[in-house]
């Protein structure tokens, strides 16, 4: 705590006028903080201290390791630095304010190794800073553009935070100067000598001068921080930190159908905490944007909107939501915003537009690319169940899907009971004929009524008996799962479909829940014989990730499998003979978006089709977990696309892009989307779509009959 | 105002191919999915249309059927209506368009109603006689195929459809409304009107609380009689063009054809 060689107050008068600004600029903060803070708490409670040792050792790689915003290396690299310069100039600010106080950092304060590596960071933050002015106003990235905040917050930061630097330099070189080097800096010795002529009653002055301005800059800083976009610096680690540690694929379960005066969000504060945290987080940087398949193909749909969307609302709410009249309300400066809105708009509908919330396929690549771990899938659904199920308010077309759901088990107006008649003659057994059955195959709707899956299914089963898997069908017994509806907000049908199969599935013992239990209790499973793991598959990604992620929330806990896993399994298990490299054509493959993103399994489809082919796995541009949605999820398959370019075509023409003249999928959604696609493009002629399953069946008719048609020559 | 809407469960015309007993010459109605008729559905949507824009007016649907007939009723609610009424009675069994009548109209009367909804025809047996034979009963006026409905004063005012656009039909209240199918968009339920539908009132009632007599409705009273019942001709498979440079011509020929041209 060695007193620096020069008082930067010059006595304590001035030491007294810093603590009274220091303290008001502190108080000034906190109150907005806590006025932040308040809104959150007002929010609906949600628990996320689960996982807690993996949080801890996340946070410290994302938040102190930057590798989130690494993965964009140039802005990332900048940003980095930034981050880093930032604590560190906390520190030397530290040792500049005990200067007031005639002390100095213990330890650091004096040192000179610590003091060089201060200002080589000032020189990082610098170049960093010309980085992002060079981007914000020159490449202009759209996605940078800001709504919320106009124009000018962005430069507004990059202005106080180069004024924090040059206010720095400054210092340091007249502090230098005014000391005649006992008070070293890095930049101080290499500028403060020239000022030596100025003569020391000058440069002390200076010095003081530029400690004043230097303690200003960064307190406005910290006083206007809370209202700007830069309120993620704060807000970001908190974010991280709590992230989902649940299943990606799992929406959030809406309790208490049967008592609740709500479904869904329609104000801001009926989001939990977490939710409008996002808000706080997002730093706007506009990567969302890039990705996603609706913004990309002209929907008026823009997921940092939805998020900054989100928070305006609650800004603009604010006092309402605190209570009025509330403390903020009284003292301005307490207040994060000044400029009320006049007229407040409502969430949906208003700030946030309906066609926004309808053009999201749900596929999840806003939120694998977010650097802050920002949940935008789960606010778009929340809207549309209130959409859907307050006020009745979706796409037209969306009516007969719910009705056919709710009546006949499956989105079409077809019977159920014929949902075993694509499986006449293949000799598939019912559930209820082979209750024992090692493997349940969960056919799904497209698989059972869908012509051109049907086609999928057929050859799945071709494969299940080639490897001699023991397994049945549930017929009639299987309905909807209710994915479509719950991703469109309808969570009252969802629930209702996903009780009904639980039931089901329970009642052939597939519910592992249970099956522990029987085990525990008499050491024997299902029928009596000894427990084994018993299997689901499914070759519809929507049923995979539902029955996988979702089903467990009521009560159904399964083993659930998609067809691509379980093949690459035969395969590895050598239940499977297939001639490797049959297919010569040229071949990319499309990850399904709750294959893919939502459950993490690209290398298995890849790994079955690269035995096959001679030529491997041509990648499109967007693969694995940037792969570029079909269009058909979120209910999107069921609805029209209106505006904008199509989905599905913009996908097909990326395949084309490879020269590909297969393009393999493991969705009946993307199959769907992409027959249709094709044709759309006209390029029916050049480029087939195909299941996964489909090109493993052909591969046992050739391991049949070896000489037969060579596809592709 | 008083309004009710007359609706109908039935076996679900979407998915069930419709089966006809050969003994009874009837509709099959057990072992399939029942569902509130979708045209009263429509039906319902224009009366809630209207109830809406009076204000102080009570919606009520009311249905003669089975106690299954009960969930076609709460879906009503759902929808929006504010209170149903079942007729349910083992005697009304077989009822023809005259007993069908005779006792809806039995229970309406109770109510003093001011305005009756009823859909053109059932989407299963299409007679469409029964709205008639209800304002036959109750002594009111009949307005058909409405596709607009509003009340001016002590008048109800229609736009009835017609071959080639609509007529502008009134009558004085209380009357019986049909509405043309497919003139108003069904409303899908929200969770408030599924939770509070449970809530609303509902009514059962039998015959001998309408003082009828067993003998005038049902099998009993039905004046009505099934001689036949016969498949209709398949229709005959769609001939498909294939454009070989003169599928216009082929296309205009055919309309031509049959004079559409
Ligand atoms: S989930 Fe996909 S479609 Fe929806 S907002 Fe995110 S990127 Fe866009
Ligand atoms: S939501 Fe995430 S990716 Fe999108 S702008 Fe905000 S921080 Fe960036």
């Amino acid at each position: 705590m060695a007193p620096p060689a020069i008082s930067p107050t010059g006595g304590w008068i001035g030491t007294t006028i810093f603590v009274v600004i220091f303290l008001a600029a502190l108080t000034v903060f906190g109150l907005r903080v806590g006025q932040l803070v308040t809104l959150l708490a007002k929010a609906r409670r949600e628990d996320r201290t689960d996982h807690l040792e993996e949080r801890i050792g996340d946070f410290l790689l994302v938040v102190l390791g930057q590798s989130g915003v690494l993965r964009d290396p140039i802005p990332g690299l900048a940003h980095f630095f930034t981050f880093w310069g930032f604590i560190i100039i906390q520190f030397g600010l530290l040792n500049l304010i005990l200067g007031a106080f005639n002390g100095s950092l213990p330890l650091i304060g004096h040192d000179h190794t610590f003091a060089a590596l201060l200002d080589l960071f000032v020189l990082f933050v610098l170049v960093s800073l010309i980085v992002f002015a060079v981007r914000r106003g020159i490449v202009r990235p759209r996605q940078l553009s800001s709504r919320l905040h106009g124009p000018w917050d962005g430069f507004i930061i990059l202005g106080l935070i180069f004024l924090v630097l040059l206010t720095l330099a400054l210092v340091e070189t007249f502090g230098f100067a005014a000391s005649h080097g006992e008070e070293w800096s890095l930049l101080g010795s290499w500028f403060g000598p020239s000022f030596y002529g100025l003569g020391t009653a000058t440069n002390v002055a200076l010095y003081r001068v530029f400690w004043w301005a230097h303690i200003l800059t960064v307190l406005s800083f910290l006083v206007y921080l809370p209202g700007s976009k830069h309120l993620h610096l704060m807000a970001t680690p908190f974010n991280v930190f709590f992230r989902n540690y649940g299943p990606r694929g799992a929406l959030p379960l809406l309790e208490n159908l049967e008592e609740r005066e709500d479904y869904g969000v329609s104000k801001a504060e009926q989001f939990t905490w977490k939710q409008l945290l996002d808000g706080y987080a997002c730093t706007e940087c506009g990567r969302c944007n890039t990705v996603c398949p609706a913004t990309n193909t002209g929907k008026p749909l823009l997921p940092k909107e939805i998020i900054l969307g989100v928070k305006e609302s609650l800004l603009d709410r604010r006092h309402e939501i605190v209570g009025e009249p509330n403390l903020f309300q009284k003292l301005p400066l307490a207040d994060v915003r000044s400029n009320g809105h006049e007229e407040i708009q409502p969430l949906v509908g208003g700030v946030i537009s309906k066609e926004a919330l309808w053009a999201c396929t749900t596929c999840g690549a806003c939120m694998e690319i977010c650097p802050v771990s920002i949940e935008h899938v789960p606010k778009i659904v929340d809207m549309r169940r209130s959409l859907v199920m307050e006020e009745s308010d979706f796409p037209p077309e969306v009516t007969s899907l719910f009705n056919n759901i709710e009546r006949n088990g499956n989105p079409w107006e077809i019977s159920n009971d014929r949902r075993a008649e694509w499986a006449a003659g293949l000799g598939v057994p019912l559930m209820a004929e082979n209750p024992d059955a090692e493997v349940l195959y969960w056919v799904g709707c497209m698989g059972s009524f869908d012509q051109r899956n049907r086609k999928v299914a057929t050859a799945l089963v071709k494969i299940l008996k080639a490897a001699g898997v023991n397994f049945a069908i549930l017929g009639p017994e299987e309905s909807c799962t209710g994915d479509p509806a719950r991703r469109i907000g309808n969570e009252y049908l969802w629930q209702m479909m996903a009780q009904q199969n639980i039931e089901v599935l329970n009642s052939y013992g597939f519910n592992t829940a249970q099956t522990e239990t029987a085990t525990a209790q008499n050491g024997h499973g299902h029928n009596g014989q000894t427990s084994r793991p018993r299997t689901i598959i499914t070759a519809c990604p929507h049923c995979f990730n539902t029955i996988k992620n979702e089903y467990p929330q009521l009560g159904g806990h399964y083993e659930v499998i998609h067809h691509s896993v379980f093949i690459d399994r035969l395969i590895r298990e050598g239940r499977l003979q297939l001639p490797s490299g049959f297919d010569h054509r040229k071949l990319t493959y499309h990850d399904p978006c709750y294959v893919g993103r939502y459950n993490g399994v690209y290398d298995e489809p890849r790994r079955v089709l690269t035995v096959l082919n001679s030529n491997g796995v041509t990648e499109m541009r967007r693969n694995r977990n940037r792969s570029f949605c079909c269009g058909g999820g979120g209910g999107r398959a069921w609805m029209e696309e209106r505006i904008g370019k199509r989905v599905n075509q913009t996908r097909v023409n990326e395949a084309l892009e490879t020269e590909a003249e297969v393009l393999a999928a493991a969705c009946p959604f993307c199959i769907m989307m992409f027959e249709d696609g094709v044709k759309g493009v006209e390029a029916e002629e050049r480029l087939q779509v195909e299941d996964i399953a489909e090109i493993v069946a052909r591969a046992l008719e050739e391991a049949a009959t070896p000489s037969a048609s060579r596809a592709g020559q | 105002m008083k309004i009710f809407v007359c609706v109908k469960q039935i076996p679900d015309p979407n998915t069930v191919e419709s089966k006809l007993d050969p003994a009874t010459k009837r509709l099959v109605r057990t072992g399939v999915s029942l569902v509130l008729d979708p045209g009263d559905e429509t039906t319902i949507a224009a009366a809630i249309k209207l109830r809406d824009s009076l204000g102080n007016s009570e919606l009520t649907a009311i249905s003669m059927g089975p106690a299954s007939a009960q969930e076609a009723l709460r879906r009503a609610l759902a929808m929006g209506v504010d209170r149903a009424i079942l007729i349910s009675d083992s005697a009304l069994a077989g009822s023809d368009v005259l007993g069908t009548a005779r006792t809806l109209a039995a229970a309406l009367k109770r109510e003093n109603p001011d305005l009756i909804f009823c859909s053109t025809e059932s989407t299963d047996g299409y007679t469409g006689m029964v709205p008639g034979a209800i304002a036959e009963f109750l002594g009111l006026p009949q307005l058909t195929f409405a596709r607009e409905i509003n009340v001016e004063g002590t008048k109800a005012v229609i736009k009835r459809v017609t071959q080639t656009g609509y007529e502008v039909v009134e009558s004085p209240l209380p009357a019986v409304v049909t509405i043309a199918s497919g003139s108003f968009e069904a409303i899908y339920p929200t969770m408030k009107g599924i939770m509070s539908a449970r809530k609303k009132p509902f009514s059962q009632l039998s015959l001998s609380d309408l003082g009828l007599d067993p003998s005038q409705v049902g099998e009993a009273g039905a004046r009505e009689q099934v001689l036949s019942i016969g498949k209709a001709e398949a229709r005959a498979a769609g001939q498909i063009i294939k454009d070989e440079g003169n599928a216009a011509e082929i296309i205009a020929d055919f309309l031509q054809r049959h004079q559409l041209l």
